[in-house]
């Protein structure tokens, strides 16, 4: 029997606003334990949270990103659970009416695309980290994490193989970065996904018993627990036996699945509306406002770069795969450069020089002015491309380009009696050469204008050379 | 009676919490009582006009302040190692 793997895929990302969700306190990543916490966040008696505005418009700017509806009225909701990385004991969250929903993100598959249907969306707050003993001792707590924001994203069962899911989860961290409301690391847990899969006979209609994987922390872990949960399933029910509904936990080192919990009555969260935070009205006003200042995410730049610029729709997705390298090809074409001439640079050298540094494109240094004016020197025939290069290595870090020419007489010669004088040397130091061309070695040739581009230092322009040498030949 | 003392043994499952029969009779009464207490608020009339002018959008700018220093935070903890919260081993 051939089986159909069925996945639906809950996404928590964490927002990069400065502060928590209801409290003041630093949302920044790395500080010491328990140095960002205040009676809000650790649930003290007598505290009151009060929501964060960016939160709620990080939230709706990825809500319409996603197509989503919008929830007019929004309120909040208490989830109950005892488990200490929560110290109030609950988790603020929305159940019933939550900011968004039935909205949709188009994913580009190799095979085309394929459209993934968002099933809600909603606000909530982060727990803290408990890093337990490795002999059992006791478990010890940090709540700096506790209550920065989160959106937690939830699709329909769409996908179909681990190739779909980590497409879409590539798209939806572009959709973020391009919006700038997450920094969409997984190794820092901003970006982590809960995978709930399924498998049934191929063409049948009605859902498998599903199990929830948690725990994701890279996309590799992501393709490696669909395929190792997807076959287990499926082992199960080819030897006749039945899958239990659980919750698992993805063991990165020992790749496989772990059982979490198997009690059906675990999840009682006793969801009640939470009565310390008042409904958020999201009027059409603020929506409009919202849309308009909305930027142009990746999708749409691609688009634009193929049909108003001509690029392949390979140079796009290169040029769109980091938000900083699009936005700094863009400032390099609106300086004057020809897009297609910039695209080059940047996939190639700009590439090139990020790499070696291991670097991010929003980490570098370079100026789009200075590739800007470094395309033009070639374009006007000033230095040749081989120099261009060597003067982009020196100046990547910083440096004027037109400076760096001047000091190391780079530019090119473009005085023909310079270059004719070059050529009469040349041709009396290699008599043999010319007498080889003659007698219809045509290789000889080359090896003259090589010889003249040496003795000019390369900064001549190899076609006024072999011009130049081709008729001085010719004259006799 | 609302609160059965199923309804106790299983809100005492989920939040860990073993009680002797007593104990469980004891919380059935209390929280029967407390659920006595919150029908008052059932009998306040609210009339939709009032509903209308309830508060809604109570928002903060997204402002850093700080918050307690580690030393009072911890303050009130049963364990501490002085950096962070020590509680009994919990893995699900």
């Amino acid at each position: 029997m051939r089986w159909e793997t069925v996945i639906g895929l809950e996404t928590h990302v964490e927002l990069n606003t400065d502060t928590k969700i209801f409290c003041s306190c630093s949302t920044a990543f790395g500080a010491p334990p328990n140095t960002q916490c205040c009676p809000v966040c650790m649930g003290l008696p007598g505290s009151l949270p009060v929501l964060n505005r960016r939160v709620v418009e990080y939230a709706a700017r990825i809500a319409l990103a996603l197509n989503c509806s919008i929830t007019p009225l929004n309120r909040f909701d208490r989830k109950n659970y005892f488990y200490p990385d929560l110290p109030k004991a609950y988790q603020i969250s929305q159940l019933y009416l939550p900011i968004a929903r039935e909205g949709w993100l188009d994913v580009e598959m190799e095979q085309g695309r394929k459209s993934i249907r968002i099933h809600e969306m909603h606000m909530e707050e982060d727990a803290g980290k408990l890093i337990h003993h490795p002999d059992g001792g006791d478990t010890r707590i940090d709540y700096n994490r506790c209550g920065v924001p989160l959106v937690e994203i939830v699709t329909e069962p769409d996908f179909r193989s681990a190739d779909e899911v980590v497409a879409y989860l590539e798209q939806l961290r572009s959709v973020l970065l391009y919006l700038g409301v997450s920094d969409g690391k997984l190794q820092e847990g901003s970006l982590r996904c809960d995978v709930n899969l399924s498998v049934r006979p191929e063409g049948s209609q009605t859902l498998g018993v599903r199990t929830e994987m948690k725990n994701l922390g890279s996309f590799r872990a992501v393709r490696r627990a669909i395929e190792y949960e997807s076959q287990r399933q499926i082992r199960i029910l080819e030897s006749g036996g039945r899958v239990i509904r659980q919750t698992l936990r993805w063991d990165e080192d020992a790749d496989q699945s772990i059982p979490m919990r198997t009690k059906e009555d675990a999840a009682d969260y006793r969801y009640f509306p939470e009565p310390d935070l008042p409904p958020v009205e999201l009027d059409e006003a603020f929506l409009t406002d919202l849309r308009t200042q909305q930027p142009e995410l990746a999708a749409q730049k691609r688009a634009r770069y193929c049909k108003d610029w001509g690029l392949s729709a390979y140079d796009a997705r290169m040029l769109t795969g980091q938000r900083s390298l699009a936005e700094f090809f863009e400032r390099t074409v609106a300086l004057g450069a020809p897009p297609k001439k910039a695209a080059n640079w940047i996939m190639g050298q700009v590439l090139r020089q990020l790499s070696a540094r291991n670097l991010q494109a929003q980490d570098m240094t370079l100026q789009p002015k200075v590739l800007a004016r470094l395309i033009a020197l070639v374009e006007q025939g000033r230095i040749n491309r081989n120099t261009a290069v060597e003067v982009f290595d020196a100046v990547f870090d910083g440096g004027d380009p037109e400076e760096y020419i001047a000091a190391h007489g780079l530019e090119r010669i473009s005085d023909c009696a310079q270059v004719r004088q070059a050529v009469e040397q040349v041709f009396a130091e290699n008599p043999r050469s010319v007498a080889d061309w003659r007698a219809g070695k045509e290789k000889a040739l080359g090896f003259l204008v090589g010889q003249t581009m040496r003795m000019l230092q390369g900064k001549a322009d190899p076609q006024t050379v072999n011009k130049l040498i081709r008729d001085r030949l010719t004259e006799e | 009676m609302r609160i059965t003392s199923e309804t106790v043994e299983h809100t005492a499952a989920l939040a860990k919490l073993k009680l002797t029969h007593e104990e469980l009779a004891q919380a059935a009464e209390q929280l029967e009582d407390i659920l006595n207490c919150m029908d008052v608020l059932a009998g306040v009339t609210c009339d939709t006009q009032q509903q209308a002018q309830m508060r809604k959008n109570v928002l903060r700018e997204d402002v850093c302040r700080p918050g307690l220093e580690r030393s009072q935070l911890l303050v009130g903890a049963p364990a501490t190692d002085g950096t962070y919260f020590l509680v009994p081993k919990t893995v699900e």
